[in-house]
């Protein structure tokens, strides 16, 4: 037990220098969370300044936040090493689904807070309010490790699935358009008119993106109480959990790698 | 300690596969009712066409697939088991064991925690292993820096890390070069004679298999087609040899009436091929013969063994059933 545990903090400390070591997908990755919170800030005072229920601040801060989650969910990297690493696994005295899950939760979580980092450092050039900045980034800070867990779910689902089928591409498209939409990045569900609005908030998604970015800015959940989000977060992990471990059968069961 | 490495009793795999979503599904028999026990220190070539079943057979063997019926142990553990895990080692010329972004030496001491070996037993192994493939001027260096022979190098110590008594290396020399292949397989061959390591290769490259393997499985349609020593493969056609002659101008001599021991096996114009059985006549003096009745029409003459490469065609294609 003590030796598996030094194992898998090694492995995370491990996966968080692999998550770094592409210097081309790190740089990559700094030039474009700017140049996104720039172009939909941009976009958003030219086309709906004035419907926003947040604010003009406040809702550039939400682009930001929305953004570090959006731009590190369901990463075609991580699952495509997942996959790989499959066939290995089977002849490794360690457990694929730990593994995979240890290395997708550090990967995910340490780009997350190199992102928020950068949204510290960024945000005064888009909005005046620093407090604003600096309490959100601590609030979301508070929550990102919990909804990191869901996200390394989804990915290691989407990972069995690559397994199972050979390619996901459709699916991870699918997944990366429903967390856009429903989740809330391309536009605050708040603002979202009657009845959409309601049938948004009660997606999984919202849980995930919309809700916890909303909480980072107005010390609130939108409609709903921490209590009751916390709920809908725990059953939605169970789900999840369940759901992995049918998937991992499934493929482990299913699993025949034709041709080497 | 067991006397087999491997061992499989029975074992068959059965795939359903459909051509199209609604298609009936179809049962594919990969691997049929197979026995084989490979013993400690063998070097063991798995041969066979594309489709045969023998990355099937050695996954089945190792535990990355699951049988649909019977039973492997490596060693004395039932496969797929950690503690049978534990025991082998894996080079895939296809896959890589390393982080290609990550430098070898910090790579190959993640695979040591992964085997659960200390830091100074996996570092004292980087060294042994460094040294030995000749990778240890790039140890600081990322895969994806490397030269296709160097980083198959190090995948081959990635493999060897926790000392593994089983080598699983699957087309480990696949797009290297004669010079790197060259090298592979000296190093390989030379850590296997050193370590007593049991060593199962699947190549198509025969090169590989002659210059590492004492032992052939060929594989068909799932079955073993033949088991033995390699030069067991050649059976009757170990006495032949094929001679070509390069004549200057068409010659009108009827080959049909050629001494007994030799047979036509190709001619043309300016080209004649034959087959010689040594146990009947020697290549001198099949080639005094030649020169006896081409004279001075003689440009060049080669004397070749039968190489492995057509003797497993023939077997791939069933003519030497």
């Amino acid at each position: 037990m003590k030796d598996s545990l030094k194992f898998y903090s090694k492995l995370a400390l491990f996966s968080i220098r692999e998550e770094q070591s592409s210097l081309s997908g790190t740089l990559g990755g700094f030039i474009l969370y700017p140049c996104f919170i720039w172009i939909f800030s941009k976009l958003w005072l030219g086309l709906n300044h004035n419907v926003t229920s947040l604010g003009v601040e406040p809702l550039f801060a939400y682009i930001g936040l929305t953004e570090i989650l959006f731009m590190t969910t369901l990463r075609e990297p991580l699952i495509e090493r997942a996959s790989s690493d499959f066939t290995l696994s089977f002849v490794r005295p360690r457990s694929w689904p730990i593994y995979t899950t240890i290395s997708i939760y550090s990967r995910t979580l340490s780009r997350r807070l190199i992102y928020l980092f950068l949204y510290i450092i960024i945000m005064p050039f888009f909005i005046d309010n620093f407090s604003l900045t600096s309490i959100s980034a601590l609030r979301f800070l508070i929550l990102v490790p919990l909804i990191t867990i869901l996200d390394t779910l989804y990915s290691f689902i989407l990972t069995s699935l690559q397994i199972r089928f050979y390619s996901t591409k459709n699916f991870r498209m699918l997944f990366g358009k429903l967390f856009l939409i429903f989740g809330g990045v391309l536009s605050p569900l708040s603002d979202i008119p009657e009845p959409w609005s309601k049938l948004f908030l009660n997606t999984p998604f919202a849980d995930l993106i919309f809700q916890p970015c909303y909480f980072s800015i107005k010390a609130e959940f939108y409609q709903i109480t921490f209590f009751q989000w916390f709920v809908r977060i725990i059953l939605q992990l169970t789900c999840l959990l369940a759901l992995s471990v049918w998937m991992y059968r499934d493929s482990r069961n299913h699993y025949h790698n034709f041709g080497g | 300690m067991s006397t087999y490495a491997l061992k499989t009793v029975n074992i068959s795999k059965n795939f359903w596969k459909r051509t199209y979503w609604f298609a009936q599904k179809e049962l594919i028999p990969a691997v049929k009712n197979l026995n084989l026990e490979i013993k400690t220190g063998e070097s063991v070539a798995f041969l066979g066409p594309n489709g045969a079943g023998k990355s099937t057979t050695i996954k089945l063997m190792c535990g990355i697939l699951k049988p649909t019926e019977g039973e492997s142990w490596i060693e004395r553990y039932p496969s797929g088991t950690t503690e049978a895990n534990k025991r082998l080692g894996l080079v895939f010329g296809t896959r890589s064991n390393l982080w290609m972004y990550i430098n070898v030496k910090q790579s190959l001491e993640m695979i040591g925690a992964i085997y659960n070996l200390s830091k100074k037993d996996t570092i004292s192994r980087i060294h042994l292993l460094g040294e030995l493939f000749e990778i240890t001027h790039f140890l600081d260096s990322p895969p994806n820096i490397l030269s296709l022979g160097e980083r198959m190098r190090c995948e081959i110590v990635a493999g060897l890390i926790h000392s593994p008594s089983i080598l699983l290396a699957d087309e480990p020399t696949i797009g290297l070069d004669i010079l790197g292949k060259a090298k592979f397989r000296l190093l390989l061959r030379q850590w296997q004679e050193e370590e007593k390591t049991t060593v199962l290769l699947t190549s198509h490259d025969l090169s590989d298999v002659e210059a590492i393997c004492n032992r052939a499985i060929l594989i068909n349609k799932g079955q073993v087609g033949y088991d033995g020593p390699l030069q067991g493969l050649k059976g009757g056609l170990a006495s032949k040899r094929n001679i070509k002659l390069l004549l200057s101008k068409p010659s009108q001599y009827n080959l049909g009436k050629v001494k007994e021991g030799i047979q036509v096996i190709e001619e043309n114009d300016l080209i004649k091929k034959f087959q010689i059985d040594i146990q009947q006549i020697s290549p001198i003096s099949a080639i005094d013969y030649f020169m006896n009745i081409f004279k001075d029409n003689i440009v060049d003459i080669s004397v070749e063994e039968i190489s492995l490469e057509s003797i497993i065609a023939q077997w791939y294609t069933g003519e030497n059933k």
